[in-house]
């Protein structure tokens, strides 16, 4: 993988960002991997106020760790990744989830159209591979009603709105930290908001598995929050086109 | 109204308004939060000694009862005050969000350059 990483500048390096709450399980076995894989990417571990060993398990493995005080949730914590990248110079992100959801395997496909500058942002999506885990019926429904809107505001298909396996250059790091990034549910409302400002999303398949712990969609309120909570994003996302019209980032 | 029923509630107006100026001393309470209770206070002081004028507003808005223009006027009162908190709640949570992060960010730079690693800007020097 070193053509996605040379070395005779670091800002050309990408960064993994994984944001990790409660990991201290899952986050070896991740990290050991990615270092086997992809020894020349530098990887940060965004610890957003774990109760267990999380961040000293991250620092045993020599990667960059940024702990958040207490917790502030997902949104929060790779919005703080993101303004690591962009302090330290990074051109590259790629964000994947701690709990194994995610293949590592896939990081370099899903990295590549972004460095070879074919699109800003791509998009791991888990329904273009060849299989794997597929998510329980409420939330295939979820995914599929925003995924729908989200198309036809693309004008491109969109399989896996929901997808936290990203890869993206500086253009999107600068979106990603401004004020209208919705950091309590980033979803596909970002995807259209990236949309609006000019930048050009590509799904890339990739292989995801079944979540290891709670998942946020269980309960009954939750998914309610979700669904509500969504659609108003996209409304308000919507009225503001003109406005990311005329504020297209620049490298 | 009786006069019994306009030193009560009077009385009731300024034991508010000596409450919220105890909390603005004690700084319990901000004095940009504490304004709106003192014109409630004010208000409700005014509508007993001017009783005609909310006479006059209940014909104006079509109520029946001066009582049910006080409910109105109390409820959208209520209203408005929520509205105004979650405001302010939501301007302190992304404030309290952006510098929980720099906090964060500042101590992982701290740490890395306390470890002999120093920024990536260095390195590239």
């Amino acid at each position: 993988m070193k053509n996605l990483a040379p070395d005779r500048n670091p800002s050309d390096k990408a960064l993994i960002i994984i944001p990790a709450y409660n990991e201290e399980r899952n986050l070896p076995k991740l990290l050991e991997k990615i270092k086997d894989k992809y020894p020349d990417l530098q990887t940060l571990v965004v610890d957003d106020g774990s109760s267990d060993r999380t961040s000293q398990v991250a620092r045993s493995h020599q990667v960059r760790v940024v702990s958040h005080p207490f917790n502030l949730g997902y949104g929060v914590a790779v919005q703080t990744g993101y303004k690591y990248a962009l302090e330290k110079g990074f051109r590259y992100v790629v964000q994947m989830d701690a709990d194994g959801q995610h293949e590592v395997d896939d990081l370099g496909a899903l990295l590549k159209p972004v460095t070879a500058g074919l699109c800003d942002l791509a998009l791991g999506s888990r329904f273009l591979g060849a299989g794997g885990y597929r998510p329980p019926l409420s939330r295939a429904l979820g995914m599929r009603f925003f995924g729908a809107i989200g198309s036809k505001i693309l004008g491109q298909p969109l399989t896996d709105p929901t997808s936290g396996f990203q890869a993206m250059n500086q253009r999107v790091l600068k979106v990603y930290v401004g004020r209208h990034y919705p950091d309590d549910y980033p979803d596909a409302d970002t995807l259209v908001m990236l949309h609006f400002y000019g930048l050009k999303i590509l799904e890339v398949p990739v292989r995801m598995y079944a979540k290891q712990g709670a998942s946020m969609h269980k309960g009954l309120w939750r998914p309610l929050y979700y669904m509500a909570k969504m659609c108003l994003s996209l409304l308000i996302t919507y009225s503001l086109k003109e406005h990311f019209h005329r504020r297209r980032p620049k490298e | 109204m009786t006069t019994h029923q306009k030193i009560a509630s009077t009385i009731v107006a300024l034991g508010m308004m000596a409450v919220i100026l105890y909390l603005v001393r004690k700084r319990h309470l901000r004095e940009e939060f504490s304004l709106i209770w003192l014109f409630c206070a004010l208000a409700m002081v005014g509508v007993v000694w001017f009783y005609p004028a909310l006479v006059f507003v209940t014909h104006l808005i079509g109520a029946v009862l001066p009582t049910t223009t006080m409910f109105i006027f109390a409820f959208i009162f209520v209203l408005l005050l929520c509205l105004h908190f979650s405001i302010s709640l939501s301007r302190l949570r992304t404030q309290m969000k952006d510098l929980t992060q720099k906090l964060a960010l500042m101590e992982a730079r701290w740490e890395e350059e306390k470890a002999g690693k120093g920024t990536d800007l260095e390195e590239n020097k």
